[in-house]
């Protein structure tokens, strides 16, 4: 019954969707199944990766579509329930419990991305001070993930955790007498970053540019302004309805409070307006809609998914085929985030198989991803089921943690260009930016320890969280079967031949299986080939 | 000189060739500087004795509200102030008052945070540079608002500022610094293979990135090394000759390549690095329990041990994020400050105890000034801003520029009290950049843009015009 509608719903997206290559239409190698999951999830075991090799990458993504939703506030309430504190660390336990046990990897890996592009981070006080309100945060993202984006950028836009991180959460109304004016943070931001960008686009990404060949700013300063009076007049909406004191419910959407919204008509981009006497969540609405309705979202969105997905410099046409799902989803609906997804996963240049996409395809792996990666592929677990991994030093060692960004810039600019011969070639390699000569490094040694010892030190030694790398020793014996498998699960079978002779050199010279086993792990960590996701 | 591995792959020949075209190409002028600046400071550096000097940029991300830095105290600029800034105004009283060497007249004051600075420019080892910010060319409100001149990109967004004001290049997205393109022409005057002149306690930035060359990477506690890698046991053994293995392959895809030799030249250069580092005599200056104090402390222990690390110029990169404050902006400098103060203050002393700091220059930078009006316990981001600088290339005990009119609708204020900086980036730079030993002749190849701001080799240095006759023509 289920396969049958995952069936249909496989036929109906072949049908909207006319951008993948033949190879998509049959069930796939493992090898093409792991390479695919390394894309679409947050990375997959040897089991997973056998049974998508039996579907078609659209069968898993139906599949996937409507699985239920792993969120992570349940967890938090039932430790508040029982009396236990919640902490930001206690956030990282739930989001490690779904990222490793969730029903939704598509959905896990596709909210990390998100959380990447609407960025509110630990590193404010306010959300590290409100572990429920991030949590809360991150499950709208959740849920947002495979909906469409107006519904998306409109919660982002009323959550009080946005609303505490880009400073609109309790935004007054301009007092001429005392010289206040409206808080521009979030109008700026919400432009730049989380719709429509600096620049006005092509539909394939590109700048279009004026008679000097400049590109064309989508907005200037006073378009700013104006945008900031929208964003007045929000705040908590606690039972005791105060503006600027009240109770912080960081589990609802902001509420709008009238009298602290800028009255007056007020300019939207692009020659529109806000009416006088409009009420502020209309306000609100409109601009939701004037940025939703920008040519620009849909090849701005599609770069920075695509980026996160698939490669750090997607062609122009790859942009375009993606913003034209954004713009269409095939029903006439704009912002289906489902078929922005389908779009980017099942794309001719994400799908080639990466020999022969040359020396410039693909991304490097997120730093942080890495630990992620092996940990799924090698079911990473303890014996109660739990996931108590704090990741204390994963911002140091890796450069990176979810939620905990620096800035709302997050880890890496989407231009970053390393200096040298990437730069040199025009590429772009945002992952880069977070690989120094210190991370390199820490990043290395935190996954040696991550193969050879625990991802947690816990009191309690039955809540330690090791990798289950059990069927791996069982072969190890046989150097080439142990390799073959290792390919497999973490590099879809494209390890060269010089690298394995490396790898096969090392195990030669070592008995036991189990440090075998290790070993190859920790040369795949820091190894060249590994660590670019083609 | 072995051209460093992790730079790139233009090998040691091709280099200069490269720098020319890349040079030209940014300057657009002759193609001729970079062999004669190479040559020159080659020269300068081959001089008998110790020539050291090195620039540490303390970058205050986010945008610092530096009205609240520099603060006129006068009766009535105060009031001016005061009037403009609402509820961010710091009270007259609370100001640590200032003795400018040379004065415009008015009397200013430090923000209350900033004790041990106060002391420093007391002492004429601390300076400030007031109204500074990124321009494409000289300003005024009425080209600004006709549109008649043309302006940074992306004016007051932390991305594109934050970058214009590492590369001095506010007409340009390109992310190369002037730190990057010192490096790039005189980095042959340092000899150790691994390490080049630029040392980041903070990670990536653009003021350290050059075409060629990059920057290398510490923390406060210093270099990091690979585990298990170099031992003696047979594991360590097995799995070193492994990793050099895989590190020696050839990659054709340019992100592998770039990964390892990012790999490999972090292994070796941490060999180098903790030697090095591992000679130095404890320093006897105490720094504070900060994440600041500590990295000033990392830069004072590797300036100590420049000679085993041969390096006769370098600069550091320190970043103290968390300043965008669209909130709570006293509360957060009320805290933040004082760190700062701290940790140059304590960094002064430990340049002191090793005999160095009249070859060491400190200065701030940031995102942009903000806004004078407040948004309610918050400013915005803005442009101009006052900015500081301790040591040897900016004479103590002043201020630099002009200290602006802040009246909401003064002839600088382009709405919000986002006033158009009276001093670039560019001339604050190149004060830096020539005592650092650029030849002005050659001080183009490194600032671009520096012929619109001031004259090369013109008698005055170019922060060096008094500020007292500045400020008369301001008011005339």
């Amino acid at each position: 019954m289920v396969s049958r509608l995952v069936r249909r719903i496989a036929v109906f997206l072949l049908v909207t969707h006319t951008t993948f290559t033949a190879s998509a239409l049959a069930a796939v190698s493992p090898i093409q199944a792991s390479r695919f999951l390394a894309q679409a999830s947050l990375g997959a075991d040897y089991e997973e990766i056998q049974r998508t090799a039996r579907l078609w990458p659209n069968a898993w993504l139906a599949e996937q579509f409507i699985r239920p939703i792993g969120y992570q506030q349940p967890m938090l309430d039932a430790r508040l329930r029982t009396g236990l504190e919640v902490s930001s660390e206690h956030r990282r336990w739930s989001w490690w419990q779904q990222v490793m046990r969730g029903p939704d990897p598509l959905r896990q890996r596709v909210a990390l991305a998100l959380s990447e592009i609407f960025v509110v981070s630990d590193n404010s006080d306010a959300v590290a001070s409100n572990p429920i309100g991030a949590a809360n945060y991150y499950d709208m993202l959740l849920k947002n993930a495979f909906g469409n984006y107006r519904d998306l950028l409109r919660d982002v836009s009323l959550h009080p955790m946005m609303g505490a991180y880009l400073s609109h959460l309790r935004n007054d109304k301009s007092d001429p007498r005392s010289g206040r004016y409206p808080d521009e943070n979030y109008a700026r931001e919400v432009m730049q970053l989380f719709s429509i960008g600096l620049f006005q686009l092509r539909p394939d990404g590109t700048f279009l540019r004026d008679g000097r060949g400049q590109p064309i700013p989508t907005y200037d300063n006073s378009d700013i302004t104006e945008m900031a009076k929208i964003f007045t007049g929000l705040a908590f909406d606690g039972p005791d309805r105060d503006f600027s004191g009240g109770t912080e419910v960081w589990t609802k959407p902001m509420r709008m409070y009238e009298e602290h919204h800028e009255r007056g008509p007020k300019r939207l981009l692009r020659g529109q307006y806000v009416p006088a006497g409009q009420n502020g969540i209309q306000d609100v609405d409109a601009a939701i809609d004037n940025l939703f309705r920008h040519p620009n979202v849909g090849p701005f969105i599609a770069r920075r998914l695509i980026q996160r997905l698939v490669t750090s410099n997607p062609s122009p046409a790859y942009v375009e085929r993606v913003a034209s799902a954004f713009a269409n989803d095939g029903h006439g609906v704009r912002g289906s985030l489902k078929a922005v997804i389908s779009a980017i996963l099942l794309d001719t240049e994400a799908r080639t198989w990466p020999t022969s996409g040359g020396i410039t395809k693909g991304m490097l792996r997120e730093s942080f991803l890495r630990r992620v990666h092996f940990a799924r592929a090698f079911d990473a677990a303890n014996r109660a089921g739990s996931y108590p991994i704090s990741d204390g030093g994963a911002p140091d060692d890796f450069g990176q943690r979810p939620l905990s960004s620096p800035t709302v810039f997050n880890f890496f600019l989407p231009d970053h260009k390393p200096t040298g011969i990437i730069a040199d070639a025009g590429l772009y390699a945002p992952e880069f930016q977070i690989v120094t000569a210190v991370t390199a490094i820490t990043s290395a040694n935190a996954l040696y320890g991550q193969v050879r010892g625990v991802m947690n030190n816990d009191d309690n030694d039955a809540l330690e969280v090791r990798l289950d790398l059990h069927d791996e020793i069982a072969i190890a014996s046989d150097a080439n079967a142990l390799v073959n498998r290792l390919d497999l699960i973490l590099m879809y079978g494209t390890m060269s031949n010089p690298m394995r002779q490396v790898l096969l050199r090392a195990l030669g010279q070592l008995r036991d299986p189990e440090r075998r086993v290790t070993t190859a792990l920790q040369l795949i960590a820091i190894a060249p080939e590994y660590a670019v996701l083609q | 000189m072995k051209d460093k591995g992790r730079d790139g792959d233009v090998p040691r020949n091709d280099r200069r060739k490269f720098l020319g075209q890349a040079s030209c190409a940014a300057v657009g002028t002759t193609a001729l500087f970079n062999t004669v600046l190479n040559l020159r400071m080659f020269n300068a550096l081959a001089v008998p004795g110790e020539d050291y000097r090195a620039l540490v940029c303390l970058f205050l991300s986010g945008g610092i509200d530096s009205f609240n830095v520099l603060v006129p105290a006068g009766g009535p600029e105060h009031l001016e102030y005061a009037n403009v800034r609402g509820d961010l105004a710091l009270p007259q009283d609370v100001l640590l008052p200032i003795a400018p060497r040379r004065s415009d007249g008015r009397e200013y004051g430090l923000h209350p945070g900033l004790v041990e600075l106060q002391t420093l420019f007391g002492q004429n080892r601390f300076a400030l540079v007031s109204n500074v910010g990124t321009l494409v060319e000289p300003t005024t409100l009425d080209q600004f608002r006709r549109g008649s001149v043309a302006l940074p990109l992306g004016l007051f967004s932390h991305s594109d500022q934050s970058m214009q004001w590492q590369s001095s290049l506010p007409d340009s997205r390109e992310a190369v610094g002037w730190a990057g393109r010192m490096a790039d022409v005189i980095d042959s005057g340092n000899c150790d293979p691994n390490i080049g002149m630029n040392i980041s306690l903070s990670g990536t930035n653009v003021w350290q990135s050059g075409r060629v060359t990059t920057h290398y990477t510490i923390t406060e506690n210093g270099s990091v090394g690979l585990w298990d890698y170099g031992g003696a046991s047979q594991e360590a053994i097995v799995r070193t000759e492994a990793v050099d293995s895989l590190l020696a392959l050839q990659y054709r895809h340019l992100f592998q390549k770039v990964f390892a030799q990012r790999m490999r030249g972090a292994i070796d250069a941490n060999v180098d690095f903790s030697n090095a580092i591992a000679n130095v005599p404890p320093l006897t200056t105490q720094f504070s329990n900060t994440s600041l104090s500590r990295k000033f402390r990392m830069i004072a222990m590797t300036i100590a041990a420049r000679q085993a690390l041969c390096m006769k110029r370098q600069t550091f990169f320190v970043e103290f994020g968390g300043w965008d404050h669209h909130d709570e902006v006293v509360l957060n400098q009320e805290a933040m400050l004082p760190v700062v103060s701290k940790a140059l203050s304590e960094f002064a002393s430990a340049l002191v105890e090793l005999g160095v700091d009249d070859a060491v220059t400190t200065f701030t930078a940031s995102d942009f000034g903000r806004t004078l009006s407040s948004n309610g316990r918050g400013s915005d981001h803005a442009w101009g801003g006052n900015h500081m600088v301790m040591g040897p290339a900016v004479p103590g005990g002043d201020i630099y520029g002009v200290f602006p009119n802040l009246y909401p609708g003064n002839n600088l204020d382009t709405g919000r009290g986002r006033l158009i900086p009276t001093t670039s980036v560019d001339a604050y730079f190149a004060q830096l950049a020539l005592w650092f030993g650029v030849p002005t002749a050659d001080l183009p190849l490194i600032l671009p843009n520096i012929g619109r701001f001031w004259v090369p080799g013109s008698s005055t240095p170019p922060l060096g015009a008094a500020s007292a006759a500045l400020a008369a023509a301001r008011r005339g």
